[in-house]
C-alpha cells in the first residue's frame, strides 16, 4: 500500500504541475487578452492598453507563471480577473455540484450498464439483442441532443423536472434531487452503453471458464454463480472503464452544465477561457486534474480488492 | 459560441434595450413616483427571475458591461432617468438645468436619499463618483469633455463641459450617472459579486445569496424613496448564455424573462410567451478605410456607392430573418432620431449603376478587396452572400475570417483591414456618432476618417435648442453618411425580448422591448 501510494505521489505531484504549466502557456497563446474580454468589443484601445498593463499583462510570462505557481504553492489561486471574486471560492461554490453531477452519472452508468451488461450475456436471442441495440444506441446518441430531448419531454412538457438550474442539497433535498435528475440521466445513459459492452463480453468470458462448470456440477445456483464469482472477476476491467469514464465525463459536464444551466466547474472552465481569465482557467484545471489522480487512486485501490494478484 | 454572440451582442442589446429615440430635456423637475412604470397600485410580487446571455463581468458600474446593465441599473440609481423616448425625468437629481450654451449641467438632489450602506446621496458623494466614473470607468472615453465636476453646496452640483453638450442630461441618466457611495469608490475593488452593493438603488445585490457567473440576487432596499419602482420583493438575475435553455426554462415557468434571438422566435411564440422585438442592429459592411490607404478604390466615394448598388438586401434579408428582420441601408434604425426617409430609398438593388459607377471611378476591370469578417452571428454567411453578389461587378472581396471576437476587435483597428463586416446596434444618434463613425469612434473608425461636415453637423446638434433643431442635424449626418457610402448595411436584425405572460412592462409604447427591469410588474394576465 504504501508503495503504491508513494508511486501515485510520484506521478500525480508532476502531473499537477506539468498541466497548470501547459495551461498557462497554451492559453497564453490565444488571441487577445482579459483586458478586451472586461471592456468589451468596442472599447477604446487606448483603455484596453491601460488596463492591459493594470492586470500586470504586460509582464512576461515566465515572470506572470512564477508569481502564480510561488502564491498557488502557498494555497493562494488569487482572484478572477473578470469579475475580482475569490478563486478559491468560485471552485469551493462549484465543486459540489460537479461532483454530485458525475458521482450520480457513475451510479447510473453503473447500474444501467452493468444491469443490460449481465441481462445481454445471459439471454441469448431477442432479449440478449435488443439489450445491444439498447446498449449500440445510447453509445451514438450525442450528448446535447439526448439532454434536449430529456428536457422537452421531462421538463416542457410534463413538468416532472426542472428545466434548468441546481437547487443545494442543504436547501431542499428533494428540489436538489429534482435538479440533478435529467443532467444525471444524461451523463449517466449516454455513458451506460460502454459499460454494458465491457459487462456483457466479461460475462461471456467468464461464463465459459472452468470454475463456472465446477460451481454449477456442485449445485450452485445460476444466481450465486453470476453475482457472486462470474460479476466478481468480470468487474476489474469494467471497474477501470467507469475510472475513465469519470474523466470523460469531466468533459461532458461542459455541455451538460450550459444545457441545465449548473454551476459547476465546466461552466466555470468555459466562461473563464471565453474571458481570458487565466487564473481563473489555472484554478479549475488543477482541480480537474487533482480530481482526475484521485479517480486513478480510487480504481486502483478497487482494483486491489477485486483481484488479489494486483495486490502482489 | 454564445458568449461571442452576447459580445457581438454587446453593443447592440443596449442601445435597443435600454434606450431608445433621445430628447434632451433643457431643465426640468419631477416627481419621481411619477415617472415610474405604469404598474399603478399592482402589489409587491415574489421574485422576479430574468434570463441573462453572459455573466456579469462587473458588479458596479465602472466596470460593469453596458450591455448587460441590469447589473447594476437594480442597485445604483442614476441621477436621471430617460425614457424609451429618451425624455428625460428625475432621478436622485429632483431637478436639472442647461447654461443658455449648453456648457454647464446644474443637477439639484434630492434631500434625505442615502446609499445603502447609510452615508448621504449629497453633492460631495455625486462630484466623487462623477469624477471617478469620468476618469476610470469602462464609458470614460465618451465623456473626455467635461472638464470638471463641482459642488455648489450640498444639494446641487455643477457639471461643466469644454464644448456645447446638450445630451449631459441624457448621460446622467446611462452608466456615468449611476451613483456609486463615496466608500464604495475608494474600495471600487472590492465592489465584486461577494460584497453588498454601494448604491442608492431600489435594490442591493445580496452576496450571501449570490454566486459569480450563475445567479446574482437582489433584495429590496428599504430606504429607496421611490416605492413605486419597487415591484418585487427579491429580483434574480440568472445566467443562462444558451437561447434554447432560456426558452426551455420561460415555458416551465423557472424565469419570466429572456432576450431572444431570431431562431427562437417561433418556439416562443409556440410556447405562449409575450414577445416584443424592434429590427435594430443592423449588419453589413464597414467601410473604414476610406481615405483609401491600404485599398485605394475604397478612398472614392463612388466606389463604395456601388458596393451599396450591388448587394440584393431584400433577398438576403427574406433568406436570412424572414418576417422578422427589415433591409436597410443606412446606421439608424426606423423610429430612431438619425433615421432619414430620404437615405432608405438611396441604393436600391441596381447592379448596371454599380457596375458604371465603377467605370466613372475607373475601376471598370474590377479589384480584389480584403475583408476582415468572423464566424458568428452569422456574419461569415452575410460575407459569403455579399461576396457572390460583388463579383459580378467586378469587386472581389477576399475575406479573412476570425473565429474569436478579439482577433475580430484588433483586426477591426490595425489599419490592414479597408472592410470589416459587422453588427452594430442602432442608438440615439449622439452616441452613436461618436461610437460609429466620428474619430472619437476609435473601434468602428479604424482608420480616424475625419469629416468636417460631418464634424460640423455634430456640433450643431450640441449647440442646438429644440429638440427639432438638435434632430435635423442628426438627420443631416445620416444623410451624409449614406451619401458618401461610409457604411454598406444590409439589414436590421431584431433584438428580442421574450416573457412570461403575467408580467407587464416589458413593451413600450412603440412595441420596442423595455430592458429595464425596474419596469416590469406582476399581472393578473394567465
Amino acid at each position: 500500500m504504501r508503495s503504491l501510494i508513494s508511486r501515485w505521489l510520484a506521478t500525480s505531484v508532476p502531473l499537477v504541475f506539468g498541466v497548470s504549466m501547459l495551461t498557462f502557456f497554451l492559453g497564453s497563446l490565444v488571441p487577445g487578452d482579459a483586458a478586451r474580454a472586461i471592456l468589451g468589443l468596442n472599447a477604446d484601445p487606448d483603455a484596453v492598453a491601460t488596463l492591459h498593463h493594470q492586470l500586470g499583462l504586460d509582464r512576461p510570462l515566465w515572470d506572470q507563471y512564477w508569481s502564480w505557481l510561488i502564491r498557488a504553492l502557498h494555497g493562494d489561486l488569487g482572484t478572477s480577473v473578470a469579475s475580482g471574486s475569490e478563486i478559491w471560492s468560485d471552485l469551493g461554490a462549484r465543486l459540489p455540484v460537479t461532483l454530485w453531477l458525475i458521482g450520480g452519472s457513475v451510479l447510473v452508468a453503473a447500474i444501467v450498464g452493468v444491469t443490460l451488461g449481465v441481462t445481454a450475456a445471459l439471454r441469448a436471442g431477442f432479449v440478449g439483442r435488443l439489450v445491444d441495440v439498447v446498449a449500440l444506441l445510447g453509445a451514438s446518441v450525442p450528448v446535447f441532443w439526448f439532454a434536449l430531448l430529456l428536457v422537452t419531454v421531462f421538463a416542457v412538457e410534463l413538468r416532472v423536472f426542472p428545466a434548468i438550474g441546481y437547487v443545494p442539497l442543504s436547501q431542499s433535498p428533494g428540489q436538489w434531487a429534482s435538479s440533478l435528475a435529467l443532467p444525471v440521466l444524461t451523463l449517466g445513459l449516454t455513458s451506460s452503453a460502454a459499460i454494458a459492452k465491457q459487462t456483457r463480453d466479461g460475462v461471456r468470458t467468464q461464463m465459459q471458464r472452468d470454475y463456472v462448470l465446477m460451481l454449477r456440477a456442485r449445485g450452485v445456483p445460476e444466481r450465486t454463480i453470476v453475482f457472486k464469482h462470474v460479476l466478481r472477476n468480470a468487474g476489474a476491467p469494467v471497474v477501470t472503464l467507469l475510472g475513465l469514464l469519470v474523466v470523460g465525463m469531466l468533459g461532458g459536464t461542459v455541455l451538460v452544465e450550459q444545457v441545465f444551466v449548473l454551476p459547476g466547474l465546466g461552466g466555470l472552465a468555459v466562461d473563464a477561457t471565453r474571458a481570458h481569465d487565466i487564473p481563473e482557467v489555472q484554478g479549475v484545471t488543477v482541480l480537474f486534474t487533482m480530481i482526475i489522480v484521485t479517480v486513478n487512486l480510487a480504481v486502483e485501490l478497487i482494483h486491489r480488492g477485486l483481484d488479489p494478484k494486483a495486490r502482489a | 459560441m454564445h458568449r461571442r454572440s452576447a459580445a457581438i451582442s454587446a453593443m447592440c442589446v443596449v442601445t435597443a434595450l435600454s434606450i431608445g429615440a433621445c430628447t434632451g430635456s433643457k431643465a426640468g423637475v419631477g416627481d419621481a413616483a411619477s415617472t415610474g412604470s405604469t404598474a399603478g397600485d399592482a402589489k409587491l410580487g415574489g421574485t422576479l427571475t430574468v434570463a441573462m446571455q453572459a455573466p456579469a463581468v462587473g458588479v458596479n458600474p465602472a466596470t460593469v458591461n453596458g450591455a448587460f446593465g441590469n447589473y447594476t441599473a437594480l442597485d445604483y440609481d442614476t441621477l436621471l432617468r430617460a425614457d424609451y423616448q429618451g425624455k428625460i425625468s428625475a432621478g436622485l437629481a429632483s431637478a436639472w438645468a442647461m447654461s443658455d450654451n449648453n456648457q454647464t449641467l446644474t443637477l439639484t438632489l434630492r434631500s434625505g436619499v442615502t446609499f445603502s450602506d447609510g452615508s448621504a446621496v449629497d453633492a460631495a458623494a455625486v462630484k466623487k463618483s462623477l469624477d471617478y466614473m469620468r476618469a476610470n470607468s469602462s464609458v470614460a472615453s465618451l465623456y473626455t469633455d467635461i472638464t470638471s465636476v463641482d459642488v455648489v453646496d450640498a444639494s446641487h452640483v455643477t457639471v461643466k463641459t469644454s464644448q456645447p453638450d446638450s445630451q449631459l442630461p441624457t448621460a446622467m441618466a446611462g452608466l456615468l450617472g449611476e451613483v456609486i457611495s463615496p466608500k464604495g469608490v475608494d474600495g471600487i475593488k472590492g465592489l465584486t459579486v461577494d460584497a453588498p452593493s454601494a448604491g442608492a438603488g431600489a435594490y442591493v445585490l445580496d452576496p450571501k445569496a449570490s454566486l459569480s457567473g450563475d445567479h446574482y440576487t437582489y433584495t429590496l432596499n428599504p430606504s429607496y424613496y421611490d416605492k413605486s419602482r419597487q415591484h418585487w420583493k427579491k429580483i434574480v438575475l440568472k445566467v443562462v448564455t444558451d437561447p434554447q435553455a432560456a426558452v426551455n426554462a420561460l415555458s416551465t415557468g423557472q424565469v419570466q424573462q429572456a432576450t431572444g434571438d431570431f431562431t427562437t422566435a417561433k418556439q416562443a411564440a409556440g410556447a405562449g410567451l409575450q414577445i416584443a422585438y424592434k429590427p435594430t442592429i443592423w449588419f453589413g459592411f464597414n467601410l473604414i478605410d476610406r481615405g483609401g490607404e491600404v485599398s485605394k478604390p475604397l478612398g472614392d466615394a463612388r466606389v463604395r456607392q456601388a458596393i451599396n448598388y450591388a448587394i440584393d438586401r431584400a433577398t438576403l434579408e427574406k433568406a436570412t430573418l424572414g418576417d422578422y428582420g427589415a433591409v436597410t441601408d443606412q446606421p439608424s434604425a426606423k423610429g430612431d432620431n438619425g433615421y432619414s426617409e430620404a437615405a432608405a430609398t438611396r441604393y436600391p438593388y441596381d447592379p448596371a449603376k454599380a457596375k458604371a459607377l465603377l467605370a466613372q471611378a475607373g475601376y471598370a476591370d474590377g479589384f480584389d478587396l480584403p475583408v476582415l469578417s468572423v464566424h458568428f452571428e452569422g456574419l461569415d454567411q452575410l460575407t459569403e452572400a455579399v461576396k457572390a453578389m460583388l463579383d459580378p461587378i467586378g469587386i472581389h472581396l477576399k475575406p479573412n475570417y476570425v473565429s474569436d471576437e478579439q482577433s475580430y476587435a484588433g483586426g477591426s483597428t490595425d489599419r490592414k483591414w479597408p472592410v470589416v463586416a459587422v453588427g452594430y446596434g442602432s442608438q440615439p444618434m449622439d452616441q452613436m456618432a461618436k461610437g460609429l463613425f466620428l474619430p472619437t469612434a476609435k473601434a468602428f473608425n479604424g482608420f480616424g476618417t475625419v469629416s468636417p461636415e460631418l464634424q460640423r453637423y455634430f456640433d450643431a446638434s450640441l449647440t442646438a435648442t429644440t429638440d427639432a433643431d438638435r434632430n435635423a442635424q442628426y438627420v443631416k449626418m445620416e444623410d451624409w453618411v449614406v451619401e458618401n457610402a461610409w457604411f454598406a448595411p444590409v439589414m436590421d436584425v431584431p433584438v428580442f425580448s421574450y416573457a412570461a405572460k403575467n408580467l407587464g412592462g416589458v413593451e413600450n409604447p412603440d412595441g420596442s422591448p423595455d430592458g429595464n427591469a425596474l419596469d416590469w410588474y406582476q399581472t393578473t394576465a394567465s
